[in-house]
C-alpha cells in the first residue's frame, strides 16, 4: 500500500475558509484519505464538518458512531441525513489555538457497483472544559457513483491555521 | 533508552509518507524517543508494535511532546476487556497514549498504536495529536483506545518525543518497534 498526496486547502488565511472542495478527483487510486486539522468559526465548543460526496446534497447518507470525553461513552445512528456530520471539532468558544484533528477515509471510491462507505476518527481537547470529544463515525452514501469530488463544510466556516489534505492510496 | 535520530529519507523517495526513524528495543527500557524531526512534512504518524514487562495483561503508556510542564490535556474512550469508559484529563506532563499486551498476555501477543500528530510544524498553534490503539492477550482481556490530548504550553514546533511506560520497573519489551513516518502533501 502506497500514499500519494493528490491536493491541499490551507493553512488557512487570517479570513478562514468557509469551504473546501476537492474536485476532478483522479481515478487511479484505491482508496482516498482525507486527513484534517480545524477550528470552527460557530460560537459553539464543539462542532462538525460535513462532507457531501459529488455535490449531492439530498437525504442520502446514513451513519453511525461511538463518542465520548468529557461526556460518557454513547453510541448514535442516523438515516437519511445531508449533508454528512463529521465531528468534533472546535467552536470560537473553545480555548483559543486549540484545534480538531480528524481523519476520514473514503474505500473503493472508484467501484461504480457498490454504494460508498467511509470511516473517520476526530476529535479535540478543550482542556477539560466541555466540548472535549473523540469520536469514531462511519458511514455510507446510497449512491454507486464514482466519487469525483468531496466537499467539506466546516461548520461556520474554518479559521486562520485550518490544513485539509486529500490522499490517494494504491493498493499493492 | 532507545532513540532515533530522525531524518529527511535517502534518495528520491516517492508517495505521500516516509519513513523517517526507526527504533527496535533490544533491551527492555522505560522510554523510546524520537529527536530532530525534520520540520518539512505536513503531519506526523508513529507506528508503534509493542508489548510491556509488567505483571498486567494490558498497560497504558504516555507520550511526553513539547517538553512542557502541566500544560496537557486530553480526552479518550476506552474499552478494556469489556468495560467500556471514558477519561478526562488537564494540567499533566504527558498525553495518555493507549494501551499495550503485558506480560500476563500470550508471550506472542503485541498490540498495535498509530499515533497522528497533524501540522506539527506550524509554529501558530496549539498541537492535537491523536492516539488509536488496540491489542489482545489471548488470555481473556483486551482493549480499544481512542484519544486526543492538546498542549497549551507551546505553540513551538514538535521537534522530539518520547513514548514512556509509567515506571521504571515496567518497561518496553524486547522486540518492540516504533517507526515515525513524515506525511508530505502537495508541494513538499
Amino acid at each position: 500500500m502506497s500514499m500519494y498526496p493528490i491536493a491541499s486547502v490551507g493553512p488557512a488565511g487570517s479570513g478562514g475558509i468557509g469551504t473546501i472542495t476537492f474536485s476532478s478527483i483522479p481515478q487511479n487510486f484505491t482508496h482516498l484519505q482525507i486527513r484534517i486539522f480545524c477550528r470552527c468559526q460557530t460560537a459553539a465548543t464543539q462542532v462538525p464538518i460535513f462532507l457531501t460526496l459529488n455535490g449531492d446534497g439530498g437525504s442520502n447518507y446514513n451513519g453511525g458512531s461511538i463518542q465520548g470525553g468529557y461526556n460518557a461513552p454513547s453510541g448514535g445512528y442516523a438515516s437519511s441525513t445531508s449533508p454528512y456530520g463529521i465531528y468534533c471539532f472546535p467552536g470560537s468558544t473553545s480555548g483559543t489555538n486549540y484545534f480538531g484533528v480528524g481523519i476520514i477515509d473514503i474505500y473503493d471510491y472508484t467501484n461504480a457497483s457498490i454504494n460508498k462507505t467511509f470511516r473517520a476518527t476526530a476529535g479535540y481537547s478543550n482542556y477539560a472544559a466541555g466540548g472535549d470529544e473523540v469520536r469514531i463515525t462511519e458511514g455510507s452514501w446510497m449512491n454507486t457513483s464514482a466519487i469525483t469530488s468531496i466537499t467539506l463544510s466546516p461548520y461556520g466556516g474554518c479559521t486562520q491555521y485550518s490544513q485539509f489534505d486529500l490522499y490517494g492510496i494504491v493498493a499493492a | 533508552m532507545p532513540v532515533s535520530h530522525a531524518g529527511n529519507a535517502g534518495g528520491s523517495p516517492k508517495g505521500a509518507m516516509i519513513s523517517i526513524g526507526f527504533v527496535t528495543v533490544t533491551t527492555a527500557t522505560s522510554d523510546i524517543q524520537f529527536f530532530n524531526i525534520p520540520q518539512t512534512y505536513t503531519d506526523l504518524r508513529v507506528v508503534l508494535s509493542a508489548r510491556r514487562t509488567g505483571a498486567n495483561y494490558v498497560e497504558g503508556f504516555l507520550f511526553n511532546y513539547l517538553d512542557v510542564s502541566a500544560s496537557l490535556s486530553g480526552c479518550y474512550i476506552v474499552n478494556n476487556s469489556g468495560s467500556v469508559s471514558n477519561g478526562i484529563v488537564s494540567n499533566q506532563d504527558a498525553a495518555t497514549g493507549g494501551l499495550v499486551p503485558a506480560a500476563s498476555a500470550s508471550s506472542t501477543i503485541w498490540g498495535t498504536t498509530v499515533i497522528d500528530i497533524l501540522n506539527y510544524s506550524n509554529t501558530n498553534t496549539y498541537k492535537t495529536v491523536m492516539f488509536n490503539s488496540q491489542c489482545d492477550s489471548n488470555s481473556g482481556y483486551g482493549a480499544n483506545f481512542l484519544g486526543v490530548s492538546v498542549s497549551k504550553g507551546s505553540t513551538g514546533g514538535l521537534t522530539t518525543f518520547d513514548i514512556a511506560t509509567f515506571s521504571g520497573s515496567d518497561l518496553w519489551a524486547v522486540g518492540t518497534t516504533a517507526e515515525l513516518f513524515g506525511i508530505r502533501t502537495v508541494g513538499k
